[in-house]
This record gives structure tokens, sequence and C-alpha cells, in this order.
């Protein structure tokens, strides 16, 4: 009678010996407790408990030099307005006033297009924050009028989200042959772009009476 | 009284004896390094196709007068902030040219599995350069590619299906042939690395289910969220609002089907009798969400990343002679 070969939980596989065990355990338990910190400090409102195992020695430089310092919550939609398509433009004042620079413009692949979504998309939650909000929108702006050779101003910057339609309203507008069965562009955040001292800058109008700047070249 | 604590003592030591084993066996038991090797070459063709897209826009974001300059992006990021990048030091169009043209070479010589204990390294950090330069530009896809990458450096990624690989067999034939050379020794290495991507997939895949679970806006439950990412025209890659707007019975179906998926892949991919249905199934839906989210490199890095749980032994069925031989542990029994 033949016996049968081991199961696997009767075989004992060869194990590295107990130092390294020992070593490499602990390697693994500080591993996935950093993991562990960045989920429980990334992930809805966060306790304070929760709070300061971010501030455990090493975790968060650790996490963030492996880009894993997020708690993976991709929920691709909540169909809010930071959900949606967003782009700057940036209409030229002076000579070409009907003239507008677009970000981001048609572009192959689609994952660089999907990049500069992300840029945009950085801008839009970055919104409601008086000391950052008008950072990057400043800083790409500068960038796209420098590479175009454009130093005069006031030019006005807005970002616009794309708010498709609902699909409810989608076969009633479809039927109508609307030119907005698919959705609409929204102003998210819209400023004026001034050259001052050699620099843009970005001056917010909260209203016609009312005007702030928020940010400033370097 | 006695007789409880001793029978507490018992049902400690059994449980640290049974702890302690279990987690020899799932962290240090040998396993053989095919899986690793596949996803060496799928997450490289990525992180090539992921450089390569950069090129267009390389000197545009990055060079002098670029949309996102160093100081910029450092005061973002904030003083605490630790993400060095090799791009933080050049910005001349043809240092960035020389930085990039080097990071293409390392990557593409860690995908076809040349020196790939270094160039996996390398490759490393060449991926998360790009990442840290601007993470403003970054989306869901980075953190998995840069996570499978890692992993990839801690395990004999190149052991099979490599350069590596091919070199070793030819030195062995120059010198005799002795078969014992040419075997690919099961190892532990492979075993940490291929279980902790396994271990990081299902978390992912769990967060991404809860993340829809909490949804503020209700979309999720409401079963309508497929609408709004199929009706975003410019990142969609295939127009199906269509189908969704006459059929919301597909489109209902289809977003809580997605959930179901997350939650069940994150959770059952554990059992080994579900495992090869949940890999099958995440092709499917993968694919189907690539197309109406204009993520399609997020859903095959995803993707990618699952196969993670495909054993070595159904890799080298599918490539070469089978691994197990009678009497031996099959490593995914373990």
């Amino acid at each position: 009678m033949t016996s049968l070969p081991p199961t696997a939980s009767e075989a004992t596989p060869t194990l590295p010996p107990q130092g390294v065990r020992t070593t490499l355990s602990l390697l693994l338990v500080i591993h996935l407790f950093a993991l562990l910190v960045a989920v429980a400090s990334n992930f809805l409102p966060v306790s304070p408990m929760r709070a300061q195992l971010r501030d455990v020695p090493l975790v968060r430089p650790y996490l963030q030099l492996l880009h894993m310092d997020l708690a993976y919550n991709y929920h691709l939609t909540y169909a809010t307005e930071v959900d949606f398509e967003h782009r700057l433009v940036i209409q030229l004042a002076g000579n070409a006033p009907d003239e507008a620079i677009m970000l981001p413009t048609e572009l192959w692949p689609p994952v660089r297009q999907q990049r500069v979504y992300n840029l945009t998309r950085t801008m839009a939650l970055n919104l409601g924050d008086d000391a950052i909000e008008g950072v990057l929108p400043r800083t790409v702006a500068a960038g796209l009028l420098a590479r175009r050779d454009i130093a005069t101003g006031p030019n006005r910057l807005r970002l616009e989200y794309f708010q498709p339609v609902r699909r409810e309203e989608y076969g009633r507008l479809t039927e109508t042959g609307s030119t907005e069965r698919n959705g609409t562009f929204r102003t998210a955040y819209e400023a004026n772009l001034i050259r001052f001292g050699g620099q843009w800058s970005l001056v917010k109008q909260a209203s016609a009476s009312e005007a702030a700047p928020v940010v400033d070249g370097p | 009284m006695t007789r409880i604590s001793q029978q507490a003592g018992r049902y400690f030591e059994t449980l640290t004896t049974r702890f302690g084993d279990g987690w020899n066996r799932f962290w240090f038991a040998p396993r053989d390094p095919a899986t690793l090797g596949m996803l060496r070459i799928l997450t490289g063709c990525v992180a090539l196709y992921f450089l390569a897209t950069f090129s267009p826009d390389l000197v545009r974001f990055f060079g002098p007068q670029g949309l996102l300059p160093v100081e910029t992006v450092r005061n973002l990021a904030g003083p605490d902030s630790f993400r060095p990048s090799v791009l933080q030091y050049v910005s001349a169009p043809s240092e960035l040219w020389a930085v990039h043209v080097a990071g293409l070479v390392i990557v593409g010589l860690f995908t076809a599995g040349v020196f790939t204990r270094v160039t996996s390294v390398l490759a490393l950090v060449v991926i998360l350069s790009y990442i840290h330069r601007a993470t403003m530009l970054t989306g869901p896809c980075e953190p998995i590619l840069a996570m499978t990458i890692f992993y990839l450096c801690l395990g004999p990624a190149g052991a099979r299906y490599s350069v590596d690989a091919w070199r070793r067999r030819r030195r062995a034939a120059q010198h005799g042939g002795v078969e014992e050379t040419l075997e690919i020794a099961p190892s532990t290495s492979a075993t940490i690395a291929t279980r902790l991507l396994q271990l990081h997939v299902s978390l992912v895949y769990v967060m991404m289910g809860i993340a829809k679970l909490a949804d503020p806006t209700d979309v999720w439950w409401l079963g309508e969220a497929m609408w709004w990412l199929a009706a975003r025209p410019d990142s969609r890659l295939v127009d199906v609002t269509w189908l969704l707007a006459d059929h919301p019975y597909v489109l209902n179906g289809w977003t809580h089907a997605q959930v179901i998926f997350e939650l069940a892949f994150g959770l059952l991919i554990w059992n080994r009798l579900a495992r090869p249905l949940l890999v099958v199934v995440a092709a499917g839906m993968w694919l189907l969400l690539a197309l109406v989210s204009g993520l399609p490199l997020f859903c095959l890095m995803m993707f990618i990343a699952s196969l993670a749980f495909v054993s070595p032994a159904v890799v080298l069925t599918l490539t070469e002679a089978p691994a197990v031989r009678p009497g031996e542990v099959p490593a995914e029994a373990i």
C-alpha cells in the first residue's frame, strides 16, 4: 500500500533560522504598523489618537518616502464639484481680448490629459483655503503665459468644472437636440492676473466693488 | 481556581504556538519566484509607459519657466514633507532629458530583468522621483505602481523570465550544465514580497469599498455613481451614457456590483477556492471601469497587483514545465 504524500499542514517547510525570522518579523510588524497608521490617520474625520499615530517617530517620513501616506479611499466619484473635470482658463486681455489659454487642451495618450486633470483637481481641492488656493493657479498661469511670451495684463483667470447633466435630464435634452445635453461648464474660482514688479499676481474679485490681492509672485 | 488557571495557561500556550506556526508558514515558507517574475514584467511595462508619457511634457512641467517650479511644489507640500526626488535638482532641458532617458533605460532594464536586484531598487527611485517631483500630477495609479515596485525590490523578481535567468542558464551550460545550477530554489524573500503585496492589495480593495460605503452624497448607495463617472466627456474612453440613461437597472446593478466586488475581493481573495473566480471577475470589472472612468492605467495597475494572488504553480504551468513534483509541497498550499 503506497502512502499518500504529506498534506500542507503535515509538511514542515524549510524555514530560515530563528534569528533571521525574528528580525524579519520585527521589520514586517513595523511596516504593517506604518500602513495601518497611513490608513487610520487619513480616512474620514480623525480622532486625536488616530492623528497622533502619525507622530510616531519616522513613520510619516517612511510613508511619504514610499508614497504610501494615504488611505487608498478611492471613491472614484461622489458627484461633487471636485469629482468632475476641471480646466484652467486664462482669458487674455490687451491685444487679444477674445483669446484664451486653456489647460488641459486635448492631449494624447489619455494618461497625459488625466495628469493635467489631477493638477486642476488639486487646484479645486485647495479652494477655500485662503493661504494656498491661489498659489497653484497663479504659478501654472505664470508658466503658461511665459511660454507664450505674454507679459501684459490684466488677464482673467478662471477655474471651471464640467457639470454633467443628471441622468433624468439627459434623455429630454437629447430629444430636444440641446447642445447642453452632456453638461455645462461652471466657474469654481475666478481672479484677475495682474503684472506687478515683473511678476504675476492674482487678485480675487469677490464682488464688483471689492478686490483683494490673494497671491503675489515670489 | 487552579484548574481554571491551568486551562487558561494551556489555552494561551496553544494560541501562541499556533499563531507562531501560522505566522512562520505565512511569511517564511519558501515559494517559487514565478509570480514575482510575471509581476515584474507587467509592472515594468506600465512603469515604462508611465515614464514615456512624461516625455512630451517634461520641460513644460519641470523645465525653466515650467508650470510647476520646485519652490512652489515644496511650499505646497509643507516643511515636514519628506518626498525626495532626483528631478528636484535639475531644471535645464538638457539635464532633464538626461535624467529622463536614464530613467527610461533603468526601468527598461528592470522590466527585462537585467541585474534585477540593483535595477529594481533604481526603478523604484526613478518612479518615486517623478511622483515626488509633483504630487499634484498624481492620481490613484501612482501609489499602486510605487507599492508594487517596492515589494518587487524585496524578492527575487528577476529569478525567472529575465535576462538574469537566461545568463545564468548560459553560464551553467558553458560550465558543464550541472542541473542544480539551473534549478531556481524557492525562497523566503519571494514569499515575503508576495505576501506583503497581497496584504497591501487587499487593504486597497477594502478601503476602496469602504470609501464608497462612506459616501456622503449617497450616489453609490442610490446606484447612480457609474452615471457620474460615465458622464464626464473628456475623461471616458467609451461613451455608454446612451445605455445607462435608458436602462437604470443596468446602471444600478453596475454601481452596486462595483462596491460588492471591491469588498468581496479584499476579503474573499484569501479563500483558495474563491481566488481564481475573483481574479477572473477582477479582469472584467477593471476593464469596464477603465472604459468609463478614463483611468485605464489605474485599472490596469490594480489588475496587475491583484495577480499577486496567482500561485507560482499556475504561472509555471502557463509558461513552462510544472514546478511541483510528486511529494513536494505546492507553494500555494502554504
